[in-house]
């Protein structure tokens, strides 16, 4: 009987050293991809405030004495093309969100055939690879006369993330009870009203995750302000980054710090929002709404 | 009542009207793609065919074509396997704080410009600076990454893993969550390891988030322009398709641009249709 019992106690201290173990390695594993994960961050950090002659005595992964001149630098050479990315996604991302939001209530009104098909074109067009446009888009633009401004880069903008702003706001509509738009129009609100009212203050989650998801794929296009515009001032943050991308000869403390400053916003945004955007990403894919 | 009918109507028409324009630029790269525009032709004209014979005798684009297509495949197949790994990882997690820092960890770099990554990639990259000095200290070879024809575009293909593998995990983490807690409970009890529970239990049940980040990392890895283009500017040995008929557009060589516009769209719709009406029913499911 003792030695039965006794038995069973080493058997469940066993089982509970087997799960300590297990979890160790557990938290080990998620620890190292971690670190793995967050060596660009760190290594911004460490170099972009890296002093020139610690550039010239250490290697990118080693800390050395920090120096607050290369982020100066980067940051007044830098100052305008973040100026022009705010000013280019701003309202890109306002514009594609509330009309976005406006075509996602038309097609919670009326859910015929024909939307359907019409709903499947803005999908369509939320997932062509926005590359392909390059000879018609620069037609188009320099044809209406906004070739190198910002009304013309917000305006091929809005050609991409319209869509995308229309699609989201549809996933996150959907969840909405049909009820709560009955009772609005019995007390005889137009549609008009029931959007501003109604619509948009319900979905207003929905409407952030799609507002800072738009905004952080905009600040991040490289593509339309490289063929858009010509003007140096005309440079989105991301595309001023090409004077910084080094090779031989060239100090890497300004390439980190420049990757560090044209970075800052939307990582800014991800920290406290990022939740939001993740949601973003989850609508597209799992129609997850809440 | 019947007015309040024509006003909804108003609000489709700014989406509707940008997207028909999306869609009119598509079918304009077709019309263009079937004349010769380019900088030795004083008057374009219909030509047919012949411009996607040229560009298909056009070496460059042919591997530029394949090179983004196996850059899809590759990196569906990294991010969908760093994607399970990190879901489960998060998944078998008991403080959701925790679980929240993690994933957050590994989705960071989606919020970074691949334009940024590229500049950070670049320097670890380097041969002398970078991460191969450890590697030269703790006596591996020297890894040529970005330097030499056969390993740039690999080491791209890592960077591209580093962004998406987080997106995978989102996807995977959500088809767990799904899954009824009692059952993963029942099977705890009956004392079935992680490792079971995932092969047995939550696996199985993740068909949707294979379907969806594999569709989604495929249409985003058509969109590759930034990194290559930064890390190793218009490099033939990384050349993305959408680069390349940006190249052949800089280049003068209208229609060949156009034409290879026409390629990758009619490569991105065989994913990009499947997919938007497999969605449609998710999206718009009102639960």
């Amino acid at each position: 009987m003792i030695k039965n019992r006794n038995k069973n106690i080493n058997s469940i201290k066993s089982t509970k050293s087997i799960k300590n173990i297990k979890r160790v390695i557990h938290n080990l594993i998620l620890v190292i991809f971690s670190i793995l994960w967050l060596f660009p961050i760190y290594v911004m950090l460490v170099d972009g405030l890296k002093s020139v002659s610690g550039v010239l005595t250490t290697p990118i992964l080693f800390p050395a004495k920090s120096s607050l001149g290369p982020l100066i630098t980067v940051s007044v050479a830098l100052a305008r093309p973040i100026f022009n990315s705010i000013v280019y996604t701003v309202p890109t991302a306002i514009i594609s969100t509330y009309v976005g939001a406006m075509a996602a209530y038309y097609f919670y009104k009326k859910s015929r055939m024909i939307n359907t098909l019409l709903f499947t074109i803005i999908a369509i067009a939320t997932f062509v690879p926005y590359e392909i446009t390059l000879l018609p888009l620069t037609g188009f633009i320099s044809s209406i006369g906004l070739f190198n401004s910002y009304l013309g880069i917000i305006i091929a903008m809005l050609i991409f993330y319209l869509p995308t702003g229309a699609l989201l706001m549809s996933i996150f509509l959907a969840v909405m009870p049909k009820a709560t738009l009955e009772s609005a129009r019995i007390d005889g609100a137009n549609d008009w009203t029931i959007f501003n009212k109604i619509i948009i203050p319900l979905t207003m989650p929905g409407f952030i995750s799609t507002f800072v998801f738009i905004l952080i794929e905009s600040w991040n296009n490289f593509f339309i302000p490289l063929v858009l515009v010509t003007t140096p001032g005309m440079n989105s943050a991301s595309l001023a980054l090409m004077s910084y991308t080094g090779g031989y000869g060239t100090l890497y403390n300004e390439s980190f710090a420049s990757a560090l400053v044209a970075s800052l916003i939307p990582l800014i945004i991800f920290v406290f929002l990022g939740r939001y955007f993740i949601k973003g990403f989850q609508a597209f894919g799992t129609g997850k709404k809440g | 009542m019947s007015k309040n009918k024509y006003t909804i109507f108003l609000f489709l028409i700014p989406t509707l009207v940008f997207g028909i324009l999306l869609l009119y630029f598509v079918v304009y790269n077709v019309y263009y793609s079937f004349l010769n525009s380019s900088a030795t032709v004083l008057q374009a004209k219909f030509v047919g065919l012949s411009t996607y014979k040229e560009l298909f005798s056009n070496s460059l684009a042919v591997a530029s074509l394949k090179r983004s297509i196996i850059w899809a495949f590759v990196l569906i197949a990294g991010a969908n396997i760093m994607g399970i790994l990190f879901a489960s990882l998060i998944y078998f997690l008991r403080n959701q704080r925790t679980r929240t820092v993690y994933t957050s960890i590994f989705v960071y770099p989606l919020a970074v410009s691949m334009a940024a990554s590229g500049v950070i990639w670049t320097w670890l990259f380097n041969i002398h600076d970078g991460v191969d000095y450890i590697f030269v200290r703790i006596g591996l070879p020297r890894f040529p990454w970005l330097d030499s024809p056969a390993t740039a575009f690999p080491s791209l293909i890592l960077v591209s893993i580093w962004v998406f593998s987080g997106l995978a995990s989102l996807f995977y983490l959500a088809s767990f969550q799904n899954v009824s807690k009692d059952v993963v409970e029942s099977a705890k009890i009956d004392s079935a390891s992680s490792f079971r529970i995932l092969k047995k239990v939550l696996l199985p049940e993740s068909k949707n988030a294979f379907i969806v980040s594999t569709a989604i990392i495929f249409i985003f890895a058509l969109r590759f322009f930034s990194l290559p283009y930064v890390s190793s500017l218009l490099n033939p040995y990384t050349e993305t398709s959408v680069e390349n008929l940006y190249t052949l557009y800089t280049s003068l060589s209208f229609s060949e641009s156009s034409a290879e516009s026409v390629i990758v769209i009619l490569i991105a719709l065989v994913v990009v249709i499947p997919f938007a009406l497999y969605g449609i029913k998710r999206w718009l499911a009102n639960d």
